[in-house]
């Protein structure tokens, strides 16, 4: 579990978002997310792979900006005739901190 | 560097260790009382009660705290700063202000525990007294969170221990050990260690990693904690600090 959520259910989901709207303090902040990058690698007809890089910049209440979080995404496109949905999206921080 | 500069006769200065219950605290004082001596009695057997068995790591986080190290230390030792900051426990109903509770400490002061016990609760202790922050029609869509297992026979239920200077050990539902780390006068990086006992069984762990959610770095509860200590800071330096919500 190092560094990530345990989130096991859409009821924890719906907590989540009701604590950021209801509850818990925190400064404002606007997250800016780009996604540059971008390579479609077609696996066959119903599944495509695809690796982008991102990038995503917090501006906080008082205008700082920084560099909140940049990696890599891995990702799993289905393609079921209906459109494409995501079968598997798996960001990969590029800075990885386990133990100091 | 000239070349009769060994670098044998200038390694960094080797701090002093010492382990209780498998705990290593570290010192650069020649001077510190022995470990035990300067935990304090009641300190001392609050690591026995928890390390009581031996332990697995389950995993770690990382904070880094926009404010002073001593405001994150001195919150953690404030019995009153729960119920006035986390809404999160009024909000969701899961105030217990009739369970009976208390402070420990030791060292002159130097360490807190801060406790209470789940099972003492009594209903109708606060109903109608005007408590601010309870929003009615919000409950927890998944109450699974707060399950709990009631682990020690002494009856608390959830244990703060601070110990002087930098380290935070939290009994609330989740096992863990906090370090502060300072990183200037206005930065410090708190780290999280999340721990279960070995004999755990599958649930038991479950319920150890799912609330992580609830007193870790984006806990429900503690998530407040890292910015309450960070207006602080701003307050202290002048600056407008303004909450969202």
């Amino acid at each position: 579990m190092d560094n990530e959520m345990e989130c096991r259910s859409r009821g924890m989901m719906r907590d989540r978002v009701t604590g950021l709207r209801r509850i818990n303090f925190y400064e404002p902040q606007r997250y800016l997310h780009q996604i540059s990058g971008l390579t479609i690698d077609p696996v066959d007809n119903h599944n495509v792979k695809c690796r982008s890089n991102y990038l995503v910049i917090r501006t906080t209440g008082d205008g700082a900006m920084t560099l909140y979080s940049a990696g890599v995404y891995l990702d799993k496109i289905v393609l079921n005739g209906e459109g494409a949905k995501f079968g598997s999206w798996f960001p990969i921080h590029a800075a990885s901190k386990r133990c100091w | 560097m000239p070349e009769d500069f060994d670098l044998a006769q200038h390694g960094p200065e080797p701090p002093r260790t010492e382990s209780f219950h498998g705990l290593v605290f570290g010192a650069f004082s020649d001077n510190v009382e022995p470990l035990e001596t300067y935990l304090g009695p009641g300190m001392a057997a609050h690591i026995r009660r928890v390390f009581h068995k031996p332990v697995e790591v389950l995993g770690y986080h990382h904070q880094v705290l926009h404010n002073n190290w001593k405001l994150y230390m001195e919150n953690s030792r404030d019995p009153y700063h729960a119920t006035i900051l986390h809404t999160f426990y009024a909000t969701f109903k899961l105030n217990r202000l009739t369970m009976d509770g208390g402070v420990t400490l030791d060292h002159d002061g130097w360490h807190s525990i801060n406790y209470s016990k789940g099972a003492t609760f009594r209903e109708g202790g606060y109903e109608g007294t005007g408590i601010r922050s309870v929003i009615e029609d919000v409950g927890l869509a998944d109450p699974s969170l707060i399950e709990r297992r009631q682990e020690f026979d002494d009856g608390i239920t959830v244990a703060i221990q601070s110990i002087f200077p930098s380290c935070v050990h939290q009994q609330i539902y989740t096992l863990v050990l906090r370090q502060l780390v300072p990183q200037g006068p206005a930065q410090s990086e708190l780290h999280w260690t999340f721990f279960g006992y070995k004999d755990d069984d599958p649930a038991l762990r479950q319920m150890r990693l799912k609330q992580s959610n609830l007193i870790g770095p984006a806990g429900y509860v503690s998530i407040d904690d890292g910015v309450i200590a960070e207006y602080f800071n701003a307050a202290l330096r002048g600056r407008e600090s303004r909450p969202a919500r």
